[in-house]
């Protein structure tokens, strides 16, 4: 077998939340001359699907496979993804494009390895920014920026100690998350992780403290809906994976608690 | 003398015969995966053995003829045109589609399969029924035709051979069928024409694993078709990943692994459930005529593999739709169905009464079984 040695490159690719029109300018004409140009995307399913309909001669490569392999947990499988891109790009000379939702610098494991590597390796990266989950969630609370937002994962605040301020509104993201294998996409699991955030909350928030599950309607229309509660009922039902909670600060400004309709 | 190509890579996409020789692949291709076969002896077959099932109590076996039979229907509904891609443009579906209706022969005929696959062994008497008297030049499928991939520099694990990858072609299966015809007949052996699939290497699993990253760059530029364990993988995360990369990045790994070399001719891989789907509604009207046939079996698959049999209907098609498991009386409200009849005659020839035939024409209807007519 051949050795290739040309250089290739490597470009993550921000797809926006989920909805074409969301995709960036810069995104689109990327997408839109990939094929073409022999470039060779990757993606999981829900980006394979928007991709689909932006620009349909272009094959997208699965990943998904990666969260279903036996005895893989996520930070190893995350760690091989950019393992494997780089390599694809840099050694095996191909024009690799990453696709991610989102935007690429939000909690994205993988996109975080993969610009280590390139960094540590003086490799070229081109990022492609996206509209990041938090736009669209947002859009059903009153946030005021007075305060800050802080910005964490619910998995980290359940179990790995993480403690949102009181002083500020928190956004904690990724809420239907139970599991660090490869089985957290079924949402009946996520009142497992729910009691344990709720427990964490309840030791800085009264049981009263209004908290909202922000969350997307889903495919078609992608609408960001909202569920209010009291913080003391939070493990009351599942909520999606990709589903977030928005905690107000103790003592922040009154309209910080109020759903916006 | 009678030149042959042998049975594999099976289904054969060539001709019966072609310049006098005569393509055995072919022959059992074209005898089995037919839907005369399908919708008769194979059907009948199953049914009897059903039957035969049932009667003996073996209900897990019950369970697997039921399915078998009931798809005899879709199968028989898809197999030609599937044959016909194969031959001129092979797809992962038309793919699904034979491999099914193989195991369904095989099922009905009690055949031996190629190991690993669906494709059925034929016993010695088919085979000595297609070559006729005489004697017969055998032209077996090289093992470096269509070009090396330079696989076979690397201390000796790769078989280095094109389409070969381990894969006996059914030469053996001849041989063994002619030497032992009464007349003993003499083989000579000559090589098949190129069919142009892309390489196999064969290696072990260790050697995966630890040869990932150049094995990954073959598939990617085309290089290899595909890889062929010849021990197990070992533990551990770092050989599922490699495996992972490997099958994602082969557009032939999965078929090949699933189907032998004839997956080679096909990108990605398709299971037979995937092609099927819910039949699409029908037209209500007053007077209704049947788009499917009704058929009553011991019960579903669950309840007879569960050792509970009852009389449960289906609704079968002559497409590639999902059977549809309904009560009894609504196969006999649509055998009841001509073309002509009104509810009151439907229901007085199923001898209910109209109150209780509407909702089922309702069901009928909706189920995509029967429409205006």
């Amino acid at each position: 077998m051949t050795e290739r040695t040309a250089a290739g490159s490597l470009t993550i690719v921000g797809l926006g939340p989920a909805r074409p029109e969301h995709v960036t300018l810069e995104a689109r004409e990327l997408l839109a001359g990939a094929a073409a140009a022999g470039a060779r995307a990757y993606g999981l399913a829900h980006v394979r699907s928007l991709v689909a309909s932006l620009a349909p001669d272009l094959e997208v490569r699965p990943l998904d496979y990666l969260y279903r392999l036996p005895g893989v947990d996520r930070p190893t499988a995350y760690q091989d993804l950019a393992r494997m891109l780089v390599r694809r790009a840099f050694q095996d000379g191909q024009d690799v494009l990453y696709l991610v939702a989102g935007s690429p610098l939000f909690i994205n494991d993988a996109v975080l390895l993969i610009r280590r590597q390139c960094a540590a390796e003086g490799r070229p990266l081109r990022l492609v920014h996206g509209i990041s989950f938090v736009e669209v969630v947002l859009e059903r609370v009153f946030w005021t920026g007075h305060r800050g937002l802080q910005l964490l994962s619910a998995w980290n605040v359940a179990r790995d100690g993480i403690s949102p301020s009181t002083e500020g509104p928190a956004l904690l993201c990724q809420l239907g998350e139970f599991s660090a294998g490869g089985e957290a996409l079924d949402p009946r699991g996520s009142p497992l992780v729910l009691v344990e955030l709720r427990d964490r909350l309840l030791e800085r928030f009264p049981a009263q403290h209004p908290v909202t599950v922000l969350y997307s309607s889903g495919h078609p229309d992608y609408l960001s809906l909202a569920r209010p509660l009291a913080l003391e009922d939070l493990a009351e039902a599942e909520v999606p994976v990709y589903s977030n909670l928005w905690v107000p600060a103790l003592h922040g400004p009154e309209i910080e608690r109020e759903v916006c309709p | 003398m009678t030149e042959v190509l042998p049975l594999g890579p099976f289904p054969s996409w060539g001709p019966l015969r072609k310049g006098g020789v005569l393509d055995l692949g072919a022959a059992l291709r074209d005898q089995l995966l037919s839907r005369r076969a399908l919708w008769g002896p194979v059907r009948k077959v199953l049914q009897g053995r059903l039957a035969h099932a049932v009667e003996e109590a073996s209900w897990p076996q019950a369970a697997e003829l039921l399915v078998a039979w009931l798809d005899t229907w879709p199968v028989g509904a898809t197999v030609e045109p599937a044959v016909s891609e194969w031959m001129s443009a092979p797809s992962a579906a038309s793919l699904a589609v034979l491999a099914r209706a193989s195991e369904l022969v095989g099922l009905a005929l009690a055949w031996p399969t190629q190991p690993g696959t669906p494709w059925p062994v034929p016993p010695a008497g088919w085979i000595r029924e297609q070559v006729g008297e005489g004697s017969v030049r055998l032209l077996r499928r090289g093992e470096d035709e269509g070009g090396g991939d330079g696989a076979g520099e690397d201390d000796g694990e790769d078989d280095g051979g094109e389409d070969d990858g381990g894969e006996d072609d059914g030469s053996e299966t001849i041989r063994a069928a002619l030497a032992g015809a009464p007349e003993g007949r003499l083989l000579e052996e000559g090589r098949a024409p190129s069919l142009g699939l892309p390489p196999v290497l064969t290696l072990t699993g260790e050697a995966l694993v630890a040869r990932r990253s150049e094995l990954a760059r073959a598939l990617v530029q085309g290089e290899l078709g595909a890889l062929r364990l010849r021990s197990p993988l070992p533990p551990g995360a770092a050989a599922q990943l490699a495996l992972g990369e490997l099958r994602m990045e082969g557009p032939h790994q999965r078929a090949f692994e699933r189907y032998g070399r004839v997956g080679l001719r096909v990108d990605g891989l398709v299971e037979w459930q995937e092609i099927l789907t819910e039949a699409p509604g029908g037209e209500d009207g007053p007077v209704l005529q049947a788009t499917a046939e009704g058929v009553l079996t011991p019960g579903t698959p669950g309840r007879l593999a569960r050792g509970e049999p009852e009389t449960i209907g289906w609704l079968v098609w002559d497409a590639a739709f999902l059977p549809v498991p309904v009560l009894p009386v609504a196969v006999q409200v649509l055998r009841a169905l001509d073309g002509e009849r009104g509810l009151d005659q439907v229901a007085a020839e199923v001898g209910v009464v109209a109150s209780v035939v509407a909702p089922v024409l309702d069901q009928l209807v909706a189920l995509g079984a029967a429409t205006a007519a």
